[in-house]
């Protein structure tokens, strides 16, 4: 019998936020996403730290480092037990933040005193492969999977602290044991979204950390129609609509299956 | 083109309690006061020009002087704050006043809680020109303030206008600033930026907040 590779039709949009841009900061919100050769697929969402001084490039390398890391090692092979993928996403979380110390100290070396803190970023993974649906969360944002049926189920949880603006970091000493993991061995996934803090106002119920599903059907429709276009994703999250409620930078990504 | 209309989730505003605790003692009558006055303007301004700032930041105004303490505003979005005008006369009651403050955002806190409304860390900002009254329990207060901030539960700004008793000041709180002259507007201004930043995005420590250009740490 001759399985399906599965597909993937990907929309993606990380926007600076308007506080962002009157302080003369650009976006500190970086997105990556790959789907591999046999269809699994990558998405990786980080949200750099206001307070840190090179945060959009924290972001940026976590999420390269993490994907990268993904992606060498899925490429020998498929884990097979819970086990197994959470070492795999481990390991990601660990190479975006020894990424992070490293270049720190290149810098330090060469001259411009660096600390790692000043990278500080969060850092969302969510892997679909085969029946297979995992998630890594350091930090605050969402992801969130879509059923046939168009169920919705949120892989993320909200963080400890009391606070609104206080979140974790790959970068904390510590930053394992605030990491939540999702393994979900035999999950119906026909698409995934991933968000960072920036349009959890609008599209999560604060209350219960549910999904907002008329934010999430309308969003998965659209990613799924052919004309549709990252651009206008990139439109949207500018649009005046949802900067009136939220002037932090924005990220999106839409993944449906094809 | 597509166009996207999708329906936002209503999740309450999130909120952040700013508590201005101002000392209305008789030796700020006069220009102090009057300079004070116009802060307060600048600050209302200043919030109401940010949308998102108006409907997040919370103000409380809790005033010592004359007749002791008054809980002159209970908390009230900026949005909807009208600077009051404020007179000068009196004594100094801080610890009572300090007091009302924490209470006031204890509480706050607890109603934030109970309507499943999230926040930022509260915060108190101290503004005197003087030393407390001798009997007023103000070395309690300040231990009581010592602990809230150490547990991360606000932060509580000190600001000493001339005359001021700076060593009191230090004694309540590590962010004791000495005001330069009466730069009462760039003061409230600093304030109502940094409440604004605070309300907006991830705002982790001190750095991010603007400069301070209205006077010096003690």
């Amino acid at each position: 019998m001759h399985a399906t590779i599965p597909s993937w039709r990907v929309l993606s949009a990380s926007v600076p936020g308007s506080s962002h841009l009157t302080r003369g900061l650009g976006c500190q919100d970086f997105n990556a996403v790959l789907t591999l050769p046999d269809g699994s697929l990558i998405v990786v969402v980080c949200d750099g730290a206001g307070s840190a001084k090179r945060a959009a490039e924290g972001a940026a390398l976590a999420a390269r480092s993490s994907v990268e890391s993904l992606e060498h090692r899925l490429a020998t092979g498929r884990p097979v037990n819970a086990d197994e993928w959470k070492l795999v996403l481990t390991d990601s979380l660990m190479h975006a933040r020894i990424a992070l110390v490293d270049f720190a100290t290149r810098q330090t070396d060469a001259g411009q005193p660096t600390d790692s803190i000043d990278f500080a970023t969060t850092l969302l993974i969510a892997v679909v492969s085969e029946r297979w649906l995992v998630a890594a969360q350091v930090g605050d944002g969402a992801i969130v999977s879509r059923s046939t049926s168009g169920g919705l189920s949120v892989l993320t949880v909200q963080g400890p602290s009391e606070y609104i603006n206080e979140t974790s970091f790959v970068t904390s000493s510590d930053f394992l044991q605030l990491a939540h993991f999702h393994l979900e061995p035999d999950a119906d996934v026909t698409g995934v979204a991933a968000l960072s803090d920036g349009l959890q106002l609008l599209a999560m119920r604060y209350a219960d950390n549910t999904a907002h599903a008329p934010f999430f059907a309308h969003m998965f429709e659209f990613a799924a129609r052919a004309d549709s276009s990252s651009a206008d994703l990139e439109e949207f999250l500018r649009s005046e609509r949802v900067c009136d409620r939220t002037d932090d930078d924005k990220t999106l990504v839409l993944a449906v299956r094809t | 083109m597509a166009t996207i209309d999708p329906e936002f989730a209503t999740n309450p505003d999130p909120r952040c309690a700013c508590v201005l605790l101002l000392d209305t003692s008789g030796s700020m009558n006069g220009t102090p006061i009057d300079s004070l006055n116009d802060g307060l303007k600048t600050f209302q301004q200043d919030l109401q020009e940010d949308a998102l700032a108006s409907r997040r930041v919370e103000i409380a105004i809790v005033t010592f002087g004359k007749d002791g303490c008054q809980t002159l505003q209970e908390f009230t979005s900026a949005g909807q704050f009208a600077a009051p005008t404020l007179q000068a006369d009196g004594g100094t009651p801080m610890g009572e006043a300090i007091n009302i403050a924490l209470d006031l955002v204890m509480a706050r806190k607890k109603t934030y809680k109970d309507a499943g409304v999230l926040y930022y860390q509260p915060w108190i900002f101290m503004i005197t020109d003087g030393a407390p009254n001798a009997t007023s329990p103000w070395r309690q207060a300040a231990q009581r303030v010592q602990a809230e901030m150490n547990a991360n539960a606000l932060t509580f700004f000190g600001v000493g206008v001339a005359g001021a008793d700076m060593e009191v000041l230090s004694t309540i709180t590590p962010r004791a600033l000495k005001l330069d002259g009466l730069k009462f507007r760039e003061l409230f201004l600093w304030l109502s930026q940094s409440q604004r930043r605070v309300s907006g995005t991830t705002v982790g420590e001190m750095t991010a907040l603007p400069k301070v250009g209205f006077g010096s740490p003690v």
